[in-house]
């Protein structure tokens, strides 16, 4: 490992060892033993860790767990049925699904019908040999129609 | 009832078993909220996320297969998620401090500590979404790289870019705010 890989390294996981990817921390350990320069960037990343360290959870309160439970008793489970889970299906759980499932749902059909429209006209206007054939005998009977009279 | 595992319990869970929810709520509130309350930088309002994220899982249960993710990660997205909407919805960014009168007690290191968690905590939260829910996930729940990435939906290159841009700008900002101090 060089220096420049040890600095990315120490970038992404910080200073800990125990932080570092299973398959680089090897090698990155050999290259500190030896580099100071790989010393100097462990210790910088180590300070922000520290930092990060003073930031300490409050544990919920004991009455979260019972809220939780007597909530549930109360509320019945959803039976999901086809109808829902089809809805659930075309607009998501979450914020994000509620954008882009619908988006989906009802673009691909669009340029379905888009592609399809285009695909049939395309073969509208160009009409088959047998057909043209067809249209010109037509047209000359028409016009021998009209010539005898 | 024993310790089952995550997949069994569930299992349980789907066909209304009580006594596994209770499991599973004892298995999961703490790192839950621990992740809520990083995320949203308020213990309170993560008890309100943790309590809508265990009923939705109670109510849903049936939505998840074992198949397509471990329950852990599903846990989290559904933490996860909620947490955003929780934070669009309500623009929260306060950042709660240990309660006034526990300041007023403090001696000039432990005052001293509580400023230094307070910029740590004010800088988290200014985070973007995405660099926070990174640096959250890996660094303070601990979780694998791997799993980290399924919560998040993204591959484990990208993760590892979030984080590296999140641990950037976290210095950034705590270097200045230390400077303005």
């Amino acid at each position: 490992m060089d220096i420049k890989h040890f600095a990315q390294l120490v970038e992404t996981y910080g200073g800990h060892p125990d932080n570092w990817k299973e398959e680089k921390r090897h090698a990155a350990l050999d290259l500190l033993k030896t580099s100071s320069e790989a010393q100097r960037l462990q210790q910088n990343a180590l300070k922000l860790d520290n930092l990060l360290d003073q930031s300490i959870c409050i544990p919920p309160s004991p009455t979260l767990k019972t809220r939780i439970l007597e909530q549930v008793t109360t509320m019945p489970k959803v039976k999901i049925d086809i109808w829902q889970e089809f809805m659930q299906w075309i607009f998501g759980t979450n914020s994000l699904e509620h954008i882009w499932r619908p988006a989906v749902a009802f673009g691909l059909p669009l340029l379905l019908g888009i592609w399809l429209g285009l695909h049939l006209a395309a073969n509208d206007i160009a009409p088959s040999e047998s057909e043209l054939l067809q249209q010109e005998e037509i047209a000359l009977l028409v016009l021998s129609d009209t010539m005898m009279e | 009832m024993k310790a089952l595992s995550d997949e069994a319990l569930m299992q349980q869970i789907q066909q209304g078993n009580q006594t596994a929810f209770q499991q599973l709520v004892d298995r999961y509130l703490v790192t839950l909220h621990a992740f809520a309350q990083r995320f949203l930088g308020n213990a309170n309002d993560a008890e309100d996320v943790v309590q809508e994220v265990f009923l939705k899982v109670w109510q849903r249960a049936e939505t998840w297969q074992i198949d397509k993710a471990k329950l852990s990660t599903w846990l989290y997205q559904i933490t996860h998620n909620n947490c955003i909407d929780w934070q669009r919805k309500s623009k929260l960014k306060t950042v709660e401090l240990a309660a006034a009168e526990e300041i007023g007690m403090l001696d000039n290191d432990d005052l001293q500590q509580a400023e230094t968690k307070q910029q740590v905590e004010q800088a988290l939260q200014k985070l973007p979404e995405r660099q926070k829910s990174a640096l959250v996930l890996c660094y303070y729940q601990g979780m694998s790289y791997r799993d980290a990435a399924d919560i998040l939906q993204i591959k484990v290159a990208a993760l590892e870019s979030l984080l590296a841009r999140g641990r950037r700008s976290l210095k950034k900002q705590l270097a200045a705010n230390m400077a303005e101090d």
